[in-house]
């Protein structure tokens, strides 16, 4: 009897595993059924079970490092957070967007272990994993399943791959999508009399532009320096003068390092031509504050009614439909970003310019609970809540993209478009070094803008200096990186790649 | 007969010691030690670890610092042959020089002016003296509202000369300095007032009496007899501002963040932009260092007729 009873559990035993066995791997139950069914719900009950361990205290604090545009939107979360699992959460806010690379760079040498979480640049995850301050998250992605690139809530693609990895490794968490947006004046795009009179001049109907070329002729067009109004606003700034460079030089092929040297291929004929021809419309077209304002120009003079154009980051769009604040409010206009014709195809490509990604200090109390954090803060469902809040964290998730209270704070026009030009978005240099990287391309591109070098002549001297800087970071580990951040690109940019013979088929990921 | 000697100088050193070390001493340097402490560890301690980090090869990027290889004087001979360090210095130099002489000219026409008595003197004393009392971060926004193309410097440009004034002030190199350097004036020429101002009033009045018995003429006063006896003062006064002035950073970071291009950078926002940026810490201790000793020794040829006239 006893041994029939011992045969029956074990035959049972077999079962349930055979089982899970076939059924788990095949859903992807078998992480589900462990944790919880929605990535909010498995992130807290894994923080619920590493508290039963003993591995963290009720109370304890957990520092998350933000920037003050996101305290709005990510404040009210981590109270709710700490209400429903008994942690003491806490943002730090800083106020000027580098400080939090170099406090964090700070960290990374002390070890203090002060912050548990970074929500920073997402091009900044190289520095702060070269630097040992970043733990990587694979195993944990593995076993608690954020649903970043899988699902019908995944990340927009291609912002899964470069907001969340570097060298191929998971280490962050995207929580943001800073893919830009072309605004134009619906109004004076749709009258007839600028309709007609735009023929009569070159010939053709106005119709949104899809290339650089015609995006040019509109600023032309519509500059009217004498009513106060200019044709367009593209960045020349100090910092941000490569986001208008770099679409235009990518979509007509560009690519900025070899990747099987990592040697500099920005001074070609390609990179020279888009440079003179933003060098062309920003002398022409637009306000001088294109070169000696901010990122905040745009904010002022778009929704005040004084610009045709402007290319930037979403939430202009927000801003220039706020009745409060602009007086364009219902006349805006979005478009697809720009691109370039070769070989008979449109490519266009946008920026993704910065973006904020968590990540995950090496140091802090707990890392395995600073990622439940992160997972929990970027879920579906809870960083829907932070999105439909105002601040500088916009849509990145497919869910996100289909919420209609989260899309009405954005306009009913502004949502696909920006989806359209999330799809086809590339990244910043996101190597180690980004900062330093991008600051060379920034001088000289300014330098070339503001007439003190020619094309040529700034984009020699990037490539020169690029050189410096990759030798002395390491070329090796350098294009390590850079071989896995091309795969980042989205996959028309790639194919183009290696149609041009740029990149082999491999290499592009393809 | 060894340990007996050894025992007999161990006990000749403690007598020694014992000898200092009375109550008295101990007192005192228990009162001294706290603070001497505290600055070894704030000052000392640091010091040397710059001085560390200067000889190594080192980003935090690179991981930990005990680990960084030993590259002697590399980080040195960088410095020398970096052309952008080289044109912050040279642009630092052109800002100490322009900036400080001016706020020298104004000052001292301002403090000889405030040494008569006129009607409102008071008031103007304190309403000259607001610039000096503004953060940087403020006088660094309203220069920058000012030189806009459409801001107040063109519109009174216009106004003055009839034709629309479309100088873009921050957009080419020469301007943008100028602007900067209007703005450094503006704001510390209060302070080199003050000096010379406290100066020209401590001045004994005997000397000048004399002067003017004897038939001086207003300027052979001032040249002969104040001038001299405000030398001390004057010299003073240019080290402190020429010292602070070589380390402008906020109003060109605000103005025009060092651009266009590097057509405005000075030597803190370049220390800046190395160290705090793009994390090239030891390359920007090797800096540090560098201009720590030129400092040192310039100020030091600055004040050494101060201290050979007190000799």
């Amino acid at each position: 009897m006893r041994g029939m009873k011992l045969l029956r559990m074990a035959m049972t035993f077999i079962a349930v595993v055979f089982l899970f066995s076939i059924i788990g791997p095949q859903t992807g139950l078998s992480g589900q059924a462990t944790w919880g069914a929605t990535a909010a719900e498995r992130a807290l009950n894994g923080i619920k079970a590493l508290m039963d361990a003993g591995k963290v205290k009720r109370g304890e604090n957990f520092k998350i490092m933000i920037h003050s545009g996101q305290r709005g939107q990510l404040a009210p979360v981590v109270e709710k957070l700490n209400r429903l699992t008994g942690l003491n959460a806490e943002v730090v806010v800083i106020g000027f967007e580098p400080d939090i690379h170099t406090k964090a760079m700070n960290e990374a040498v002390v070890k203090s272990g002060q912050f548990d979480l970074f929500l920073g640049f997402s091009n900044w995850t190289g520095d702060f994993a070269e630097a040992g301050l970043i733990v990587p998250l694979d195993e944990w992605v593995a076993k608690y399943s954020p649903e970043v690139d899988q699902g019908p809530n995944a990340f927009v693609a291609p912002l899964d791959r470069f907001t969340t990895r570097y060298k191929g490794k998971f280490y962050a968490l995207g929580m943001d999508n800073d893919a830009f947006v072309l605004f134009y004046r619906k109004d004076l795009f749709n009258d007839p009399t600028e309709r007609g009179n735009f023929k009569a001049k070159y010939g053709r109907l106005l119709t949104l532009p899809e290339t650089w070329k015609e995006f040019d002729q509109l600023a032309e067009f519509f500059d009217r320096p004498a009513k106060g109004i200019r044709g367009a606003h593209l960045y020349s700034t100090r910092f941000f003068t490569y986001t208008s460079w770099a679409p235009r030089f990518v979509s007509k092929g560009g690519i900025y390092f070899d990747p099987k040297t990592m040697n500099p291929m920005i001074n070609t004929s390609g990179g020279v031509k888009a440079l003179q021809e933003h060098i062309d419309v920003t002398q022409k077209h637009m306000f001088a504050e294109a070169y000696t304002g901010d990122w905040s120009v745009s904010y002022d003079r778009f929704p005040a009614g004084q610009i045709f154009m402007a290319v930037a980051w979403p939430s202009l769009g927000q801003f220039a439909e706020d009745p409060e604040v602009s007086k364009i409010a219902g006349k805006v206009g979005f478009a697809k970003f720009p691109g370039s014709r070769l070989k008979g195809k449109l490519i266009r490509a946008t920026p993704h310019v910065v973006g904020w990604s968590l990540t995950v200090s090496r140091y802090g109390k707990s890392p395995e609970v600073g990622y439940l954090i992160a997972q929990w803060l970027n879920s579906p469902s809870v960083s829907t809540e932070v999105i439909t809040t105002k601040g500088t964290l916009d849509p990145f998730r497919q869910n996100h993209f289909e919420n209609r209270k989260l899309m009405q704070t954005y306009g009913p026009e502004l949502g696909p478009v920006l989806r359209k030009n999330t799809e086809q978005s590339f990244p910043d240099i996101s190597l180690r070094g980004s900062n330093e990287y991008l600051d060379v391309l920034n001088l000289n591109l300014q330098s070339a803008v503001t007439g003190q070098i020619s094309a040529k002549a700034a984009l020699e001297k990037t490539a020169a200096k690029w050189q410096e800087i990759t030798n002395r970071l390491g070329r090796k580990e350098q294009l390590k990186a850079w071989q896995s951040e091309i795969k980042g690109y989205p996959r028309h940019i790639r194919e183009l790649w290696v149609d041009l013979g740029k990149v082999s088929p491999v290499m592009a990921g393809l | 007969m060894e340990a007996i000697s050894e025992a007999k100088t161990k006990q000749g050193l403690l007598f020694t010691l014992g000898r200092h070390l009375n109550r008295e001493s101990v007192f005192k340097l228990s009162l001294v030690a706290p603070l001497q402490l505290l600055l070894w560890f704030l000052l000392i301690i640091p010091f040397i670890i710059v001085i560390y980090l200067s000889f190594v090869k080192w980003q935090p990027v690179f991981g930990s610092w005990t680990e960084a290889p030993w590259v002697w004087f590399e980080n040195f001979q960088k410095l020398f042959t970096e052309i952008r360090f080289l044109e912050a210095l040279g642009r630092t130099l052109a800002i100490v020089v322009i900036a400080v002489t001016l706020e020298f000219i104004f000052a001292l026409g301002l403090a000889l002016l405030f040494t008569r008595n006129f009607f409102g003197k008071r008031l103007f004393t304190s309403v000259i003296l607001y610039p000096m009392m503004l953060p940087w971060v403020v006088v660094g926004f309203i220069f920058y509202l000012l030189f806009l193309d459409h801001g107040l410097v063109n519109s009174i440009l216009t106004t003055i000369f009839g034709a629309t004034a479309t100088i873009s002030w921050l957009r080419h190199s020469v301007p943008a300095m100028s602007a900067i350097i209007l703005g450094d004036v503006w704001q510390w020429t209060p302070f080199m007032f003050l000096l010379l101002y406290s100066g020209l009033s401590a001045l004994p009045s005997e000397p000048k009496e004399a002067a003017m018995t004897l038939g001086a003429t207003p300027w052979q006063i001032f040249r002969y007899v104040t001038f001299p006896s405000l030398k001390p003062v004057i010299l003073i006064a240019i080290i402190i501002r020429a010292l602070e002035a070589f380390k402008i950073f906020d109003l060109v970071f605000i103005m025009t963040g060092g651009g266009p291009g590097t057509a405005t950078e000075t030597l803190s926002i370049y220390i800046y932009q190395i160290g705090f940026r793009f994390g090239q810490l030891s390359y920007a201790a090797a800096l540090a260092i560098v201009i720590l000793i030129t400092v040192s020794i310039v100020t030091r040829l600055a004040v050494r007729p101060l201290f050979e006239k007190e000799g």
